[in-house]
């Protein structure tokens, strides 16, 4: 059976608890054991634009929790990825790793970091969950949206292909939902933004918000919170802003993919969905 | 070793006294007046001493003898030391010369006055015409079913867009002239052997199909297989118009259905085999042009995904045969070049062929818009006026690189900034053309056994790396070299083949460069030596380490590198310099190993400026800070020497191109070992010393004698 | 018009010093970066391309103030691109960095920092938040990490809370 640690980061265990539901269930139904990470804090990247030193600090001693309990790190939210995975990368350079010693911190066994999602894909696979898939989710039209840190920058992760980006269509299709291609997959949520200039993040958002439209989705999947934050969190606002309509629920991953391995609702954690998914269950008990 | 030792002494025109000095029995003393004017009798198998001024004057005015210099001159007497340093210095040398075997004359026979030219491009042709109208028979051969190369597959060349066929066709009418030279088209080279004068060479010559052919085209007419041959479509049997004027068959993409077969009054035969050929020659002139970069891994572009992205060359076909006819184009240039991702250097002519794409369509089709987006316009010298026609004719021109291509509603649009403006732009078009770079043709090389010197072969006629005359028997003609146009091509054409006649003109070439050999018996394969090598001489041929005679320059480097002094320099070999320093150096002295080219010139200069040192500075002349091995240094420690100088040329001007920076890393090595031992490091000291710094060399062995 | 009369042409290797700044020499202004950038499409005022540029000429004040620093968000969508392989969103935080030191640091950050010097977290973890995840089944979390307060009080970072 295969074990990984968990990191939760900030937002998932408290502001997220049904991306968080949704995938411990999915690992139990994939035969995957998640151990926790007793201590683990922020991951550090709200520091990193002060300090980011500091901030590879603050990530690395999530590292070093993982390390003494000898097992590879997953986690859920991207800015956690990109922040835990170049602290890795960086405790086999010689000058952070002392700085790393300095603070009291140690690497004894060292310790993989990559997104649950990623996980899934590359150590599951796509045939294997083909196989375990009971309900297909056939008539869902679905936007995957990748996030920024689940593969840039490319010489960090060296998965996927970041121009022409295919492993979430993948892990959608084989629900037997339709995953949508459209223009601008790359593009960023806006995130980073929202504290700084919160109408230029909402106009990032909306961007995408209204090419969903136009593809007619049933729902936009998220593989990161804070990504959920300005599709869904923010949605109200981009249709204040841009005079629109959407009521384009965002699904987590694991919410999705839980829903085609037979798991009911509730084990998805769907009433926690801030805009309502009445449509997706509709289509699927139709 | 050898016996009988001559020590030549000069008294500089009787202008110094010099004691009478008895070496002993088997060493000739001699005494002469003028060793640079009188010339005494000196055979080349003798082993001589020449005790008198310059080596480097002395070493032009006695070219073929196999002798030890020393500088008693301007090392001892004008500088007035006294005359037992002299004496030491001598039997030193004599020490060292006993160990020493005579530098070989190498003789490269040039036993087959015939050339190969590899590749029937412009190059190709151009050289086999230059050989053969010089008398050398000439076999030219080319892997595609006909000569031209790339221009062949062209429709104009710039500047002026001349038509292809102006440019080639007298290229390959003045060879049909040469009675002796053998085109062979459809042919590759499998493997080459041999040395400058004699190569042994297999060639394979894939099927061409067609054997008999009238020129009829009916089986163009039946055949069912059609193909984009970079943007022209033609079908898998072909006409090919430069040479031979006949059909050819595409195996590649041949079904062998047979339907050309019913219908052909010539002969077909779709079972025709390879057909394999030994040959011989003096000379090999590698002439196989340009290879364009695989622009698909540009993957933000689309080349190969979107629809209407196209190659320069695709798309430069598919207007010329009217297939293409575009309202608006987007050329892009530095398509993965410049770029650490793909090619991280500039091939110099894509920015031309840029301009080129540009004039073609609109002189074709006036109302086409061509939206030309680029970093920079590297059109140099004379091509600034096409760059100014193209601005004149209304081609728009856009400072920036693009982020990427995409499809949106069916168009292709291409995003970037426009530097001249700071605006972000998205322009719409019909086709995107990419204009890439160019990658050496690192296939043939390898056979060769002429490794890249990193992304091109190492341009022999470049000044800085080495000053020598090479016997070489293998040359780069053309694009093969470094990508060029038309015109550089040619001339470059020529010029390699007068290189290559200088070579097959004569019935040997003779050369006393030393150089580097390996002793097999000692050589355990570790392949340390393959990467120090400046000059990629090194390689590994049939299990064993084989030092390529054409490009060894005598640095000695890879003699220091081998682990088990497998490697040795000739005149310079480990036996020879440790009997010089064992023989030389007195306790308290202070040992100065320096390089011939600089540091070494400027204790000379040092004499004729009047400066003085301590006369317990001993001089030691090598090729190359990089041949002086650590156990050198050891040695003259343990023979109780105050220290050890090794001087040598600055970094970016060492002879042997990095001889000196592995000095570097050895010093530093040297003195981690001297601190482990509890010496003092700082009596082993690495310094650039320019040919000039006189000055710098006496304050140095001043510090060093402190 | 720029004068660079008022340039500080040290500037630049003082963000070359910073974690993420040592390929601002490398830079030849080509603008894939600003091409790539989603920010910069949506707000013009917002150029990473400028940034680096000003900031190679050494115009220190322009670039520490402008309130358009902030706007990066750090995609890596130019990190990808950049055909010197520059790490151009570490650049930009390396610059962000540097500002954060001069004095020039936004309120949000200094909140954030906050929390995380009390809690070790961003959000607080409420007796709610704990009681909603035993209901879930979840396992619980720590409420507060001290020791990352630990970590911060070893580094300089404290004192950009102080000015």
């Amino acid at each position: 059976m295969s074990k990984y640690a968990i990191f939760l980061g900030c937002t998932v265990p408290v502001r997220a608890q049904h991306y968080e539901l949704s995938a411990r269930n999915v690992a139990t139904q994939l035969g995957i054991e998640l151990v926790e990470m007793s201590g683990a804090s922020c991951c550090g990247f709200p520091l990193k634009a002060v300090d980011a030193e500091t901030a590879l600090l603050v990530a690395a001693r999530n590292i070093s929790l993982a390390s003494r309990l000898k097992t590879d790190i997953v986690t859920l939210c991207n800015s956690c990825t990109a922040m835990l995975s170049d602290a890795q990368a960086q405790l086999s350079n010689e000058e952070f790793h002392s700085k790393f010693k300095q603070v009291g911190l140690s690497y004894p066994h060292e310790v993989r970091v990559r997104h649950f999602v990623r996980m899934l894909y590359e150590d599951i696979g796509i045939e294997k969950i083909g196989k375990v898939v009971k309900k297909s989710l056939k008539p869902l039209k679905i936007m995957p949206h990748y996030g920024c840190h689940y593969m840039r920058p490319s010489t960090l992760y060296g998965f996927d292909n970041v121009e022409v980006p295919h492993t979430l269509d993948e892990l959608v299709n084989v629900t037997g939902a339709e995953s949508v291609n459209y223009a601008d997959k790359k593009m960023c949520c806006g995130g980073s933004v929202l504290g700084v200039d919160e109408k230029l993040a909402i106009t990032m958002a909306n961007h995408k918000l209204s090419i969903a439209k136009e593809n007619g989705v049933d729902a936009i999947v998220s593989i990161c919170p804070f990504c959920t934050v300005m599709y869904e969190d923010n949605q109200r606002k981009a249709e204040a802003q841009f005079e629109k309509q959407y009521g384009i629920p965002v699904l987590y991953y694991p919410q999705l993919l839980g829903l085609s391995l037979g798991l009911d609702a509730n084990a998805v954690g769907l009433k926690f969905n801030r805009i309502k998914p009445d449509n997706i269950i509709d289509k699927l008990t139709r | 070793m050898n016996n009988k030792i001559r020590v030549l002494i000069c008294n500089c025109h009787n202008s110094v006294k010099l004691p009478k000095i008895d070496l002993g029995p088997g060493i000739e003393v001699e005494q002469h007046d003028n060793l640079c004017n009188v010339k005494p009798q000196i055979s080349p198998e003798e082993k001589i001493v020449i005790a008198a001024c310059s080596p480097n004057l002395l070493e032009g005015i006695y070219p073929d003898i196999n002798a030890e210099f020393v500088n008693i001159i301007e090392h001892v007497v004008s500088i007035g030391h006294p005359f037992e340093k002299a004496e030491q210095m001598i039997i030193a040398a004599v020490e060292k010369i006993k160990e020493t075997e005579p530098i070989k004359k190498k003789v490269f026979e040039v036993k087959h006055k015939k050339a190969l030219v590899i590749g029937g491009g412009i190059a190709g042709i151009e050289v086999a015409f230059q050989l053969s109208r010089n008398g050398i028979d000439v076999t030219l051969v080319e892997k595609d079913p006909f000569l031209g190369g790339t221009v062949a597959k062209l429709d104009r060349l710039y500047p002026a867009g001349t038509p292809y066929s102006h440019t080639l066709m007298p290229l390959i009418n003045k060879l049909h002239a040469c009675k002796n030279v053998e085109p062979l088209v459809n042919t590759v080279v499998t493997s080459v052997k041999g040395r400058p004068g004699e190569y042994a060479i297999v060639l394979n010559t894939s099927p061409r199909g067609v054997t008999e052919c009238i020129n009829c085209g009916k089986c163009v007419d039946v055949c069912p297989v059609e193909i984009n041959d970079d943007g022209k479509r033609r079908k898998a049997i072909y006409y090919v118009p430069t040479h031979p004027d006949m059909y050819a068959i595409d195996f590649a993409a041949c079904t062998k259905c047979g339907e050309c077969v019913k219908v052909c009054p010539g002969k077909v035969d779709l079972e025709e085999k390879c057909r394999e050929k030994d040959m011989h020659a003096g000379a090999i002139v590698v002439a196989t042009g340009l290879n364009w970069y695989d622009v698909s891994k540009v993957e933000e572009y689309g080349y190969g995904r979107l629809s209407g992205v196209m190659k320069t060359l695709e798309f430069e076909r598919a207007v010329a045969s009217g297939a293409l006819r575009p309202k608006k184009v987007a050329i892009i240039y530095c398509a993965g070049s410049r770029d650490s991702k793909h090619l991280p250097y500039c091939s110099k002519i894509c920015c031309l062929l840029g301009l080129k794409e540009a004039k073609l369509v609109t002189d074709r089709f006036p109302e086409t818009e061509v939206y030309v987006i680029a970093m920079d316009m590297r059109s140099y010298g004379t091509f600034e006026y096409l760059y100014n026609k193209l601005r004149e004719k209304g081609v728009s021109f856009i400072k920036g690189k693009p982020s990427e291509v995409f499809q949106r509603d069916g168009r292709l649009v291409v995003r970037t900034e426009d530097l001249y403006t700071n605006e972000l732009l998205e322009i719409e078009v019909d086709n995107v053309v990419l204009s890439s770079g160019f990658v050496a043709d690192k296939e043939t090389f390898e056979k060769l056994n002429m490794k890249l010197d990193g992304d091109f072969p190492v341009l022999f006629e470049n000044a800085g790396l080495g000053t020598h005359d090479l016997p070489r028997g293998i040359f780069t003609a053309g694009a093969a070299t470094f990508p060029s146009g038309v015109a550089e091509t040619l001339i470059d054409a020529r010029k390699a083949s007068h290189s290559a006649l200088s070579l097959l003109r004569v019935d040997k070439i003779e050369t006393r460069l030393p150089q580097a050999a390996i002793d097999d018996d000692m050589c355990s394969l570790c392949r340390m030596c393959i990467g120090t090598c400046p000059y990629n001489a090194i390689s590994v041929v049939d299990d064993k380490i084989k030092i390529n005679e054409e490009l060894c320059m005598g640095c000695g480097t890879c003699s220091v590198t081998c682990p088990s002094y497998a490697s040795q320099l000739e005149g310079w070999n480990n036996k020879g310099l440790y009997a010089q320093i064992r023989a030389l150096v007195q306790e308290g002295d202070l040992l100065a190993i320096l390089c011939r080219w600089s540091a070494y010139n400027a204790t000379e200069r040092a004499a004729q400026d009047k400066l003085t040192y301590h006369e317990n500075v001993k001089i030691v002349r090598v090729p190359c800070t990089g041949a002086v091995d650590p156990s050198h240094v050891m040695m003259a420690l343990n023979r109780g020497a105050k220290g050890v100088l090794i001087g040598g040329c600055y970094p970016d001007a060492c002879h042997y191109a990095r001889g000196n920076f592995r000095a570097r890393a050895r010093e530093l090595i040297l003195r981690l070992n001297l601190a482990s031992l509890g010496m003092d490091e700082n009596r082993v000291r690495l310094e650039w010393i320019g040919k000039d710094e006189a000055q710098k060399f006496v304050e140095i062995v001043k510090e060093m004698n402190e | 018009m720029i004068d660079l009369r008022k340039s500080d042409p040290q500037f630049k290797w003082e963000i070359i010093k910073k974690e993420g700044g040592e390929g601002l020499l490398k830079c030849f202004g080509c603008s894939d970066c600003a091409a790539s950038c989603p920010v910069r499409y949506f707000d013009e005022r917002y150029n990473p391309r400028k940034i680096i540029r000003f900031t190679l000429l050494g115009m220190k004040d322009m670039v520490l103030k402008s309130p358009f620093l902030w706007f990066c968000a750090h995609c890596h969508a130019c990190t990808e691109r950049c055909p010197q392989g520059i790490r151009v969103a570490e650049l930009i935080n390396a610059i962000k960095n540097y500002a954060v030191e001069q004095g020039y640091c936004p309120e949000g950050y200094k909140m954030q920092l906050d929390l995380l010097m009390k809690m070790g977290r961003l959000y607080e973890v409420e007796d709610f938040d704990l009681k909603k995840r035993q209901r879930l089944g979840l396992p619980p979390i720590d409420k507060t990490i001290p020791d990352v307060a630990k970590i911060l009080a070893a580094t300089n970072i404290i004192k950009v809370l102080k000015k």
